[in-house]
């Protein structure tokens, strides 16, 4: 955050905030606020994401999914010499069999490593 | 930095490490060390810094210094050195582990190959397992364990959960604080010869009935390390203390229920744990009805850390931010597949609980 603007309307410094992605300045004094151009259109689409009906997550990635149940992709469905459910299995909110395989998702990987 | 480099010197180095040649351990290609003091990690406000055959570790600001003495005096235990990597006592002070900077504490440790992201595919899955394994099952009515605090989990679920309440209609946050609402409260792990009230508040431990042991409290791949000559050692003792072990196999649970984590590993790394006698679970059969409540306490921290990050409330900020919910936004980061894995499951969570809480 920095002061880089002052304000047209009292003259105090305006402060530079960081708003979901978008820079916005406001003023230290009366509070106003300052837009770029087209921040304003991106406060309004985001403002429309938020107000989408409250639901479910998004769903998970089409390339995995199933109608009707949660994805189980074939690669990893519970390949042979593991195909013991009841030693291994899932917990009543589990994904299903065996999962999509951490190796797609640099995201994973990373976790792997961190808390 | 440079305090840091002038205080190894102050510890003892392992006898067959530093007798071994050049210090410390050869590096893969393309993982050369730099010569002098290297930061290895920083991370909140823990800083870890290699010079040589050492490394350092500078614990968090806050630390307790009786619990901290208590967990490095038990990493140096020989009894635990297949099992943990061994803390190196000060020169002038054969039964002292630590030293302090300023008002840190600082701990030396051999230097080892730690794992990072580019070892995902090569993780030692059955090696973890054994090594939990015997982490449990080590004597916990030594004297030695007297002091010994009880383990820490979930580190942050509360801190992140306290950040997305300001968002609660938020369709990402809308299903974490749903399955966060029905997971229940647990009580502390009482260690022996400790008077409960003693005990560090904790939100989440042991359910009744379930076993305590000697656990890590925060173990990922990043807490092994790979020790020259010795093989695999688990690392990091900051969490360390009396708990239900099944905590130590939250995070392979929670990836695994989360469909992250193939079968076959989960199975090497579980069989290896069962093989190695591990008290978490049962030695065959459904393992869920001891791992489903750490891992989905995991998987709601995951979920809630992933949508903090994504929101830009993750990071505590002395600033107060515009609309004044004491959280400075940063910026927003994607959702990236894992997080919205965690978030999807959040959603099953609660549902599958909604109608029995518990």
């Amino acid at each position: 955050m920095s002061y880089t603007l002052q304000c047209p309307k009292c003259h105090a410094m305006m402060r530079t905030y960081n708003r979901n992605g978008i820079q916005i300045e406001q003023c230290d004094g009366c509070r106003g606020i300052f837009l770029d151009y087209g921040e304003l259109e991106a406060l309004t689409r985001l403002e429309a994401q938020w107000a989408q009906p409250a639901a479910p997550p998004p769903p998970a990635p089409a390339p995995y999914a199933q109608p009707g149940g949660y994805p189980q992709p074939a690669p990893y469905a519970q390949p042979a010499p593991y195909a013991q459910p009841g030693n291994y299995g899932q917990p009543a909110w589990g994904h299903g069999h065996g999962g999509h395989g951490g190796q797609r998702h640099g995201g994973f990987a990373r976790m792997l490593f961190s808390s | 930095m440079a305090a840091m480099a002038r205080l190894a010197a102050q510890f003892t180095p392992l006898p067959p490490l530093a007798a071994a040649g050049p210090p410390g351990p050869a590096e893969p290609p393309g993982r050369q060390r730099r010569s002098g003091p290297v930061v290895v990690s920083r991370r909140d406000d823990r800083l870890v810094v290699r010079c040589g055959a050492i490394v350092l570790k500078a614990h968090a600001a806050g630390t307790d210094p009786d619990h901290l003495g208590a967990r490095l005096r038990l990493a140096a235990r020989p009894a635990l050195r297949e099992v943990l990597l061994p803390a190196l006592a000060a020169r002038d002070a054969p039964q002292t582990f630590m030293l302090r900077i300023g008002s840190r504490l600082v701990s030396a440790w051999p230097a080892g190959h730690a794992l990072d992201e580019r070892d995902a595919d090569t993780a030692p899955w059955a090696p973890a397992g054994s090594l939990l394994a015997r982490l449990h099952r080590a004597p916990s009515a030594s004297g030695e364990l007297v002091g010994l605090p009880s383990a820490t989990v979930l580190r942050r679920l509360a801190d992140r959960i306290a950040r997305l309440r300001p968002y609660a209609g938020h369709p990402l946050v809308v299903p974490v604080l749903a399955a966060h609402a029905v997971l229940p409260a647990i009580p502390h792990p009482v260690a022996p010869g400790q008077p409960r009230a003693t005990l560090p508040r904790q939100p989440t431990a042991t359910l009744p009935g379930r076993p305590t042991a000697l656990i890590h409290g925060d173990w990922h791949f990043g807490q092994l390390v790979d020790l020259p000559g010795a093989g695999w050692r688990i690392i990091d003792v900051d969490d360390l203390g009396f708990g239900d072990p099944a905590w130590d196999l939250a995070r392979p649970a929670a990836w695994f229920a989360c469909g992250l984590l193939p079968v076959d590993r989960w199975a090497r790394f579980l069989d290896a744990y069962r093989a190695g006698g591990g008290p978490a679970v049962p030695a065959e059969g459904d393992p869920w009805p001891a791992l489903d409540l750490p891992a989905r306490a995991l998987t709601i921290e995951y979920a809630a850390t992933a949508v903090a990050a994504h929101l830009g409330v993750a990071a505590p900020s002395p600033a107060q931010s515009p609309t004044g919910t004491g959280f400075s936004t940063g910026s927003m980061s994607p959702l990236d597949d894992v997080g919205r894995e965690f978030v999807a499951a959040c959603a099953r969570i609660a549902s599958a609980y909604r109608s029995v809480p518990g």
